[in-house]
């Protein structure tokens, strides 16, 4: 994985930048001694580090537009970063590159019960927000595992989505309003507390763009009244082909569960190691269906939904019978990743998505590449929507283990593209997944993507060297070749 | 006017090359039901996409759909119902507010980005959109996005096309999420409460945790209108509150809403005279919902139409601001309908500062083309956002060859 080369004339710009910063910012706010820079160097996505060349931490709307006004005029790159726990190396600093971190942007600006809206600064924890709301009966639904570390203005660069998705939508699908920072300096304000923004949706384009388009400095959120009864079953199978068969027959039936995730053996027994969650040991797959919704309505589908198990073969079906069972059920699945942690020194989170009936096929796959790799992995899987995260266990003190870890994993997402999915559900391409782009789409498609870049940011200079295998200029992409002069096409049908 | 009917992607790219090495101006339509929809604009030939038709794919077990543009979405709509699925943000069909009997083309609904009254619960047709593959102005064939509910893997085009009229490119395939039908719908039909009472009420249902799918209000004026005789007869303004789900579970949601309603101070008696409460069947509720969601009070009359996308809490400002001929909110109370006079400017000044104080926007959905023509059709953008559609549609379409100016002059 390589980043954009650090270009000379940036580098003997640096002592001239932080002076400029430091005369609007505060000196709290601007970092450039490399022990608090080392603070810096990577994001959730750890095996890939880079010492930023400066590290701002502004407080106000105006000093972000007034940092990147400054960085466009000193042609310098800027890497904005929410709270760092990005899976993809979205906010890895560039050695060039200014990072600006919206930490302090920490504010609940406003809740709105009447419109059912609450309006963020980025800095705002995925959690914070549900917790503002709670004591009102109400809630904000993505609730990716790092809720209570990640940032909603991170959260709407990488699209984030958790368990609930199928239901309630991911970030994108749960978001109102943003105000941006353009790379320019200018802000522009999309959408508000109305639904649908108007003119192009540039409030869906934001969404998931990975830092790549504006900074964002302030989020309307939607809420939503909280369900009056959360039910989950705990489901054990003697193979992953009949817990797949359970999702599709429970979806078949008309069901949309609020979560449906699956485990495989090796999951379930290393969550009941780290936190005796209960799961049925015997099981080849575990899966926890959750029910949402009023009492009547939530008993009468658990039923279905144990009735539905038993016939697809399950060999255990246990129903939550109240509240603390039912979080029971997930501390385990919530668990996944830290108890993954205690089998192995180090693992990577994959993150492709694929068509759901694909799953018994694209685990045999995964398996027998383990085998060919020598790596172990273990899978956890939001059924509902096919987002698979196979956790590749390495030890990064070991010879190669990076290299092979790295070489499984795009494997893996080759793999879930070739069964008709993508590359990343919900964690972004950032750069891990960057060289695997062409294996989605084709030179013309990432071009396009480009020149879209190119509306927000014509000189390239925010986030570079993510999501994009190959920058081209804006100039070079805007070349269009037309032949003039040729007849139009005798074969055309005109009526 | 030349009028091109590809049949295959190798005419489309045809039609555009020609377009381009002669700067000629195309117009994109399917079914053309939505006509009279966005700014006049001129065009050289038209692209009529309505012979690029079909259900490509159709998986009811991954809850999706993937059809060409120019598929009419009357055959879409009938394969989900056979399969008791349905598009969860319940497509609007608009065709006889322009004088069409068509139900216009998947392609025309995501061009347009339409969604109906369940938009409150379900999200928006931009929310369901996961693929696309279109035709830029640069005559080149794209992608994004893909058939899974789940994708971050690069810029989320879907949602950029989505409502871009087709001034960025020529969609071509989609593909959509689809969702469960509901066993049951009730409605319950809340008549005389009036003004504040009727925002409360909506407010109050939308709060509660019982997934009310719906919430609408018409004043008596606008009841008047409908075409359902058992409602048109009523003098009295309505408030609709739809709830839509499983058999074993609807009685007990409805008898909480009821209950709900009655701690507003409504009372529960049946309607007669000005007030009284009515729970609707499903075929009631169905005509009823789709006349919500189709602007059908006003498609027979020659009122110009506002659309206006708000804050629900403003709904009460700017309707007493405007003082329409008649109105109606869906959404509860985010979705204004004003019907003016089809005289002047329409009143657009009135009705673009009281949103503009309110925040959100304002579309002229259908007024005569001479009014289209002066006025802003679409909500006035500020600098830097003009600047950026701008740029976008320099991004996919330099010369500006599609659907040029449908949006926004010189877009």
């Amino acid at each position: 994985m390589d980043l954009p080369p650090p270009e000379k004339e940036i580098l003997d710009n640096r002592l001239r930048l932080i002076r400029a910063f430091k005369e609007f910012l505060p000196e709290s706010s601007v970092i450039a001694d490399e022990p608090r820079l080392r603070a810096y160097d990577c994001d959730g996505l750890t095996a890939y580090r880079q010492l930023p060349m400066v590290v701002v931490l502004p407080e106000t709307v105006a000093q972000v537009s007034r940092i990147l006004r400054l960085c466009h005029e000193m042609n310098v790159k800027v890497v904005p970063r929410g709270a760092g726990t990005g899976l993809s190396g979205g906010a890895l600093p560039l050695p060039d590159g200014v990072l600006l971190g919206m930490a302090k942007f920490n504010q609940i600006v406003d809740i709105d019960l009447d419109n059912r809206c609450v309006v963020a600064q980025p800095g705002v924890t995925n959690l914070a927000i549900t917790e503002a709301v709670e004591k009102d009966g109400f809630y904000y639904a993505p609730d990716p595992s790092s809720q209570i570390a990640c940032t909603i203005g991170g959260n709407v660069a990488e699209n984030s989505g958790g368990v609930h998705c199928l239901k309630y939508g991911l970030t994108t699908n749960n978001i109102l309003g943003l105000e941006v920072v353009l790379m320019s300096g200018e802000t522009v304000r999309l959408g508000g507390k109305h639904l649908d923004a108007d003119g192009y949706d540039l409030l869906g384009l934001m969404t998931g763009s990975e830092g790549l388009l504006g900074v964002i400095t302030e989020v309307t959120v939607r809420i939503l009244p909280k369900p009056t009864l959360a039910r989950a079953a705990l489901l054990g199978f003697p193979d992953i082909a009949s817990a797949g068969q359970c999702v599709a027959d429970i979806i078949s039936a008309g069901i949309i569960p609020a979560g449906m995730e699956l485990m495989d053996k090796a999951a379930v027994s290393a969550t009941e190691a780290f936190c005796q969650p209960g799961y049925p040991q015997d099981a080849e797959a575990v899966l926890i269906v959750e029910l949402d919704g009023t009492e009547t309505e939530v008993d009468a589908l658990i039923k279905q939904v144990s009735d539905i198990a038993r016939a697809t073969g399950a060999t255990s079906v246990r129903t939550s019978a109240d509240e603390d069972e039912r979080l029971l059920f997930w501390a385990g699945r919530k668990n996944a990743f830290p108890a993954v942690g205690r089998l192995s020194p180090d693992y990577m989170c994959m993150d492709g998505t694929i068509p759901r009936h694909q799953l018994p096929s694209v685990l045999t796959e995964i398996e027998r590449l383990s085998q060919k790799y020598g790596l172990r992995v273990v899978n956890v899987f939001h059924a509902g929507d096919g987002n698979l995260h196979p956790l590749i266990l390495f030890d990064s003190n070991k010879p190669d283990q990076i290299e092979k870890t790295e070489a499984f994993g795009a494997d893996i997402l080759k793999l879930c593209v070739a069964a008709g999915g993508v590359l990343s559900g919900e964690h972004g391409i950032g750069v891990e997944k960057r060289d695997l782009m062409g294996e989605m789409f084709t030179d013309i498609d990432l071009e396009q993507q480009q020149r879209v870049k190119c509306a927000f940011d014509p000189q390239g200079r925010l986030n570079p060297g993510k999501v994009f295998p190959k920058l081209h200029s804006c100039a070079e992409l805007g070349k269009m070749h037309v032949h003039h002069g040729k007849m139009p096409f005798p074969n055309l049908p005109r009526f | 006017m030349d009028v091109f009917k590809p049949s295959t992607s190798d005419e489309l790219h045809d039609v555009v090359g020609w377009a381009l090495a002669e700067s000629k101006k195309l117009r994109i339509q399917g079914q053309n039901s939505k006509s009279g929809l966005g700014r006049p604009i001129e065009a050289d030939a038209i692209v009529d996409l309505s012979g690029q038709s079909g259900i490509t794919l159709y998986e009811p077990g991954e809850l999706i759909l993937r059809a060409k543009a120019g598929t009419p979405l009357q055959e879409i709509d009938k394969t989900l119902t056979d399969a008791g699925q349905q598009l969860a943000f319940e497509p609007p069909r608009w065709g006889a507010l322009y004088g069409s009997q068509d139900g216009g083309t998947l392609g025309g609904l995501v061009a347009t980005n339409l969604s109906g009254a369940r938009r409150v619960k379900a999200g928006a047709l931009r929310d369901h959109l996961l693929g696309v593959e279109a035709v830029s102005g640069r005559n080149e064939a794209f992608k994004s996005g893909g058939r899974v509910m789940k994708n971050v893997s690069g810029y989320d085009l879907p949602k950029l096309m989505a409502g871009s009229y087709g001034t960025l490119g020529i969609l071509t395939e989609l593909t959509v999420k689809v969702m469960p039908a509901a066993e049951k719908v009730r409605t319950l039909m809340i008549a005389g409460a009036s003004g504040r009472n009727a925002q409360a009420l909506m407010t109050a249902a939308m709060q509660s945790p019982l997934e009310v799918s719906g919430a609408a209000h018409l004043p008596k004026v606008t009841v008047a209108m409908s075409a359902l005789p058992e409602i048109s007869g009523i003098d009295q303004g309505l408030t609709l509150l739809r709830l839509e789900g499983y058999a074993t579970s609807i009685g007990a949601r409805v008898k909480a809403l009821q209950e709900l309603v009655a701690q507003h101070g409504v009372e529960l008696k049946p309607l007669s005279g000005h007030a009284g409460v009515t729970v609707l069947d499903d075929t009631t509720s169905l005509r009823l919902w789709r006349e919500v969601s189709d602007v059908s009070f006003f498609a027979k009359s020659d009122f110009a139409i506002w659309r206006v996308s708000t804050a629900p809490t403003h709904l009460s400002s700017i309707v007493a601001t405007v003082g329409a001929d008649a109105w109606y909110c869906d959404w509860a109370g985010g979705l204004i309908w004003l019907a003016v006079a089809p005289e002047g400017a329409a009143d657009a000044d009135l009705v673009r500062q009281a949103v503009n104080r309110a925040g959100g926007h304002a579309t002229l959905i259908r007024a005569p083309e001479a009014i289209r023509q002066k006025v802003s059709v679409f909500h006035p953008q500020n600098a830097v956002a003009a600047t950026l559609t701008q740029n976008i549609k320099n991004a996919f379409d330099p010369q500006k060859i599609l659907n040029c100016g449908r949006m926004y002059a010189d877009v």
